[in-house]
């Protein structure tokens, strides 16, 4: 309890410290270059009070979710895949080196060229650059998979549902939540490189439009938002996952 | 469970270097209903690969002839004491047992792990991850997951190596228990010869690799008292060392 009470009063400490040297920044900067937080909280007000940061930020989240399903799970699937099946790995090994090599602008303008400027071409830029990542780290989660527990569940032959369930997910959980983790904080990047190449809405957009007008507030203040929602996703989804699967730790 | 093992030459070929190992040759033995049978070798003389052979874990290449194949049937007939306790760390202690236990057998009911548990005095470490109770403790819920199936034989690979005598002797007694009440066939990896005397009715002396019978050996001493310094056991034990000092080297 104590450990906690103390790791909590530094995560506030740190964050009051982030705000304290912005401020102090602000002080020394241009005003127009480095709006001071409390400006940047206004705006943050002024868009919510328009509603246009809850549909803005609601159109990206959606993007955002969407293409994480479909890379995770298209990613786990190929990962494990590639992991347990050796002609498989080697077959796919090369496509993989391509994806996680080519860069992410490149894949996003392909798939505008040849799809159109859609929602269907936005979701699948996104998704095609975290497929690899996702991919690469599921194949090393399925090689660490121990051989000793699937012997178990080979003499006993159990069902394969149980086989899944309590033998092979479980040795995968924390390759899945680090993949989960490290795509979500690159997902949400790259969908917004696609709303401000091809989208007519979502925070991408947004911050496109304030560039244009060279907005800072507004664009820190979308920034700061999006930054907020993804910390909550962290700590109402994925630490409380991340704490029932380690359990017996 | 009676049956017969018959094992002309078990190869194992190294896919880096192409070369073959003659691992078991010109095996042929007989095992009675409800026998416990002890086998005893130097190390890599193949007596795990002949366990996995018999459990179905390594192909068997039509060597192994036995009076009920386990692959064939549905019903596992078999239960297996693997070398390390093999307990899945993110399950409970019941849930590893509840992770074998076959819900089409006849005899499906789930309070049967309780009452095994309990019988094993697991009763008040049901909910306990693996990490949180002891070494042996571990072996004895690897035992009541092998025996959860009522199984006709029992595999056991050095079930009880690397614990205190205290802990080994608690457990020879609950595995003999539990074989007083359901007769079981049970075969017996150990590299300790005074164990195999003390628990077995029969001992299989195997010879270096490729490992084949050198001496097939019927054991005469009194279990009780259940311990390893048990007169009877030593008496026994220095008369076989003394006849054959290099048995235990797979020489006789």
């Amino acid at each position: 309890m104590g450990s906690f009470k103390s790791n909590a009063i530094l995560r506030i400490a740190s964050v009051a410290l982030f705000f304290l040297i912005w401020q102090i920044s602000s002080l020394f900067i241009n005003i127009e270059l480095l709006p001071s937080p409390e400006k940047v909280f206004f705006k943050i007000i002024e868009e919510a009070k328009t509603n246009e940061l809850f549909f803005h930020t609601f159109i990206t989240l959606k993007r955002v979710f969407m293409s994480f399903i479909i890379a995770m799970f298209i990613g786990t699937f190929f990962g494990i895949y590639m992991g347990r099946n050796e002609k498989l790995n080697v077959f796919l090994d090369d496509w993989l080196v391509l994806g996680l090599n080519v860069p992410a602008l490149v894949i996003i303008i392909l798939c505008y060229v040849w799809f159109g400027l859609n929602e269907v071409a936005a979701i699948l830029a996104v998704s095609l650059n975290k497929i690899p990542m996702v991919a690469v780290i599921m194949r090393e989660g399925a090689r660490s998979i121990e051989k000793d527990y699937v012997e178990v569940a080979k003499f006993y032959k159990i069902n394969n549902k149980k086989f899944l369930f309590k033998v092979i997910f479980p040795q995968l959980y924390p390759y899945l939540l680090s993949s989960a983790r490290s795509g979500l904080s690159l997902i949400w990047k790259i969908v917004l490189v696609v709303e401000l190449l091809g989208r007519s809405n979502g925070v991408g957009f947004k911050l496109y439009g304030f560039f244009q007008f060279f907005d800072i507030s507004g664009i820190l203040a979308y920034t700061l938002a999006f930054v907020f929602l993804i910390i909550i996703i962290e700590f109402i989804v994925v630490r409380p996952f991340e704490k029932k699967i380690s359990v017996w730790r | 469970m009676g049956f017969e093992i018959k094992i002309k030459e078990k190869i194992f070929y190294n896919r880096h270097d192409k070369n073959k190992t003659s691992v078991l040759k010109n095996i042929d033995i007989k095992i009675k209903s409800n026998e416990f049978v002890c086998i005893v070798g130097p190390s890599g003389c193949g007596k795990t690969t002949l366990m996995n052979m018999i459990g179905g874990l390594i192909d068997q290449e039509n060597q192994v002839i036995q009076s009920t194949s386990r692959h064939n049937e549905k019903v596992n007939n078999f239960g297996y004491v693997f070398q390390t306790s093999r307990l899945l760390p993110w399950l409970t202690v019941k849930e590893n047992v509840e992770l074998v236990y076959n819900v089409d057998s006849a005899n499906f009911n789930p309070d049967n792990i309780h009452s095994l548990l309990e019988s094993f005095g697991l009763k008040d470490f049901l909910n306990f991850y693996p990490k949180a109770i002891s070494g042996g403790m571990r072996r004895k819920v690897a035992l009541a997951r092998a025996l959860i199936n009522n199984p006709k034989v029992l595999l056991m690979d050095e079930p009880f190596v690397s614990l205190d005598q205290p802990t080994s002797e608690n457990l020879y007694d609950v595995l003999l228990s539990y074989r007083k009440k359901n007769p079981i066939t049970v075969i017996f990896i150990t590299h300790m010869l005074k164990e195999a005397i003390l628990l077995g009715d029969r001992i299989l002396f195997f010879s270096k690799k490729p490992g084949t019978v050198v001496f097939d050996y019927k054991v005469k001493s009194i279990r009780k008292p259940l311990t390893l310094d048990n007169k009877s056991v030593d008496s026994e034990y220095k008369k076989l060392k003394s006849k054959y000092p290099q048995l235990l080297e797979g020489l006789i």
